[in-house]
């Protein structure tokens, strides 16, 4: 169990620029950014996409309407599936459903999140102040924190609010980055073309917004905004062109998210981040501590 | 004009009684209807009557997986919500009885079902309100909360809890553009009513179409300024009433 409030974490703020580091308390973030600043956020929510079918674990992403993707740790065990009312499609990689209702209660009634094999926290805990549109298979967790409290105080100071709908893919081992589902609606690029005009930082919370906000090329938008499939992979050689800030967890040192983290801030001040919060006692995990790489 | 066509609104306990009425009411406006109740036949005949209009989901409040499953469905389908009507309500009780007579599990099914359902759907759909700065939420609640009679107990203070939760979300969300109302819609001719009181003459008892009204009125543009307070059907004059 985590005690506590979900905003009482620790946030580690690294400035490229002068590559100083701060290490402060999560609840004063209202005080290190300033008004017209536009945080972005993924309004994505998470679902228990993995089940046991008899010791072989399964894992459900991207959900159409009659059909979504699957992971699993053996080959599919078809007739498990077949019992509530699944078929495989496609060499096993894809599994088709008859109302998609009814699989997600199937999710819902035997499912767990990913990594949480053990049920150990209750489905409320992978839920942040703005997860609404359910799709995403692995928790984006950087938003967690901002409690409704948080949020109230942020907007009293002024900064901006803008979202974006990113849903995660998941795989058993390996951390190749599938491609996901994302949208940028027209409301979201204006509001980061605003800021950008008035000289204000984009901030993206968490991975998946910087993900989807650079998977957008100026003046490539219709009406609705930017939707479709993005394959893009970040890594230090990536010039940034909406984002300039991004606030996330720790990741693994050989995961694609670290790679990510490469194109906000050198290799080296990267490594003195991690360095700094692994004496200071900071926490990993979705549940964990923050850092804030402007 | 309550200019309701196309918005989308969330109705728990709509396969009888005062959810029906007010589902129906939505409906008529053109609203998109997301229902729910334990009993599914209802709430099917609604949806063979208005097709796409209408989501609906079995759902017991006192299991947070099926609440899930209906959110789910519901922000899968829509993106977000415009409002939520807690009403679907158990007395806890076959029928009244003093506290003291009342079981523990009839107590707490009181709990589960009329304040923390409420609460858990909530959680649910309010992140999409939040996101869009935007929202309405009408509970529903009954004169006992504020004058407690004997026999009323668990029923009782379940709204009394959920009056009580109500008014701290009303200042809580003010601020994100999310309205919360507290309705008491009177003594009706539903089940409920029977149930609780057997003896009392239907013909005396408002309709729930009658007090269907002001939900549909709270849930348009019209319930602005009336956060956080808590209305009853008898303060809604006949302006509303003849729509
Ligand atoms: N009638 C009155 O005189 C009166 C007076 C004051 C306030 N109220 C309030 O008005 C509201 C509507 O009541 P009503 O008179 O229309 O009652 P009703 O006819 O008994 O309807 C109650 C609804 O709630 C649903 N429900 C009950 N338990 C549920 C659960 N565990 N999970 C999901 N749904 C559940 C029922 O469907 P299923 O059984 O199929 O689940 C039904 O659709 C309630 O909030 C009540 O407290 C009524």
């Amino acid at each position: 169990m985590v005690w506590g409030s979900r905003s009482s974490v620790r946030i580690m703020m690294s400035n490229r620029l002068n590559g100083v580091l701060y290490d402060y308390e999560f609840e004063s973030i209202y005080t290190h950014l300033f008004p017209g600043d536009l945080l972005v956020f993924n309004l994505s929510a998470t679902l228990p996409v993995e089940v046991e079918y008899g010791g072989v674990s399964v894992r459900y992403y991207d959900f159409h309407d009659t059909w979504c993707r699957i992971s699993t740790t053996m080959s599919p065990p078809e007739e498990a599936l077949r019992r509530y009312g699944l078929h495989l499609l496609e060499e096993g990689l894809r599994v088709g459903y008859e109302c998609k209702r009814e699989f997600m209660r199937h999710l819902f009634g035997m499912g767990h999140a990913v990594y949480d094999t053990e049920r150990a926290y209750p489905l409320e805990y992978y839920r942040s102040a703005f997860s609404s549109i359910p799709g995403s298979a692995e928790f984006p967790s950087a938003a967690r924190p901002f409690t409704l409290e948080v949020v109230r105080r942020l907007m009293l100071r002024g900064i901006v609010f803008g979202y974006i709908t990113l849903h995660t893919a998941t795989q058993f081992g390996g951390e190749k980055p599938l491609p996901e589902y994302y949208l940028v609606p027209y409301s979201t690029i204006d509001l980061v073309e605003k800021a950008r005009k008035k000289g204000r930082r984009v901030i993206a919370v968490g991975t998946t917004c910087v993900r989807a906000l650079e998977s957008v090329d100026a003046g490539t938008h219709t009406q609705k905004g930017v939707e479709g499939y993005t394959s893009l992979t970040l890594n230090e050689n990536h010039r940034l062109k909406n984002v300039d800030g991004l606030i996330t967890g720790f990741h693994d040192h050989e995961s694609s998210h670290y790679e990510l983290l490469k194109a906000f801030q050198p290799p080296k001040l990267l490594e003195k981040l991690y360095r700094e919060a692994t004496r200071l006692g900071y926490r990993g995990g979705v549940f964990g501590d923050l850092c804030l790489l402007l | 004009m309550l200019n309701l066509k196309d918005r989308r609104f969330v109705v728990t306990g709509a396969s009888r009684g005062l959810g029906l009425a007010v589902a129906r009411a939505l409906l008529s406006e053109g609203a998109l209807v997301a229902v729910c109740s334990r009993s599914t036949d209802d709430l099917k005949r609604l949806y063979s009557h208005y097709g796409e209009q209408v989501i609906y989901s079995e759902v017991n409040l006192e299991d947070q997986r099926s609440i899930e499953v209906f959110g789910s469905t519901i922000l899968d389908k829509w993106s977000w919500v415009d409002g939520l009507v807690n009403n679907a309500s158990t007395l806890g009780v076959r029928r009244l009885k003093f506290l003291m007579d009342s079981s523990y599990d009839e107590l707490e099914e009181a709990l589960r079902v009329n304040y923390l359902g409420a609460f858990k759907l909530i959680s649910v759909l309010l992140p999409s309100m939040v996101a869009r700065r935007r929202g309405v939420i009408v509970n529903v609640t009954s004169d006992v909360a504020v004058k407690p009679e004997a026999g009323w107990g668990a029923y009782a203070a379940s709204k009394a809890a959920l009056e009580c939760m109500s008014y701290i979300l009303a200042a809580e969300l003010r601020g994100f553009g999310v309205r919360v109302h507290l309705y008491d819609p009177g003594d009706m001719d539903t089940e409920l009513h029977r149930r609780a009181l057997p003896e009392d003459d239907p013909d005396e008892l408002l309709k729930p179409e009658h007090s269907a009204k002001p939900i549909v009125y709270l849930l348009s543009e019209a319930g602005m300024g009336l956060s956080g307070r808590r209305l009853s059907v008898h303060e809604f004059g006949d302006g509303i009433n003849s729509e």
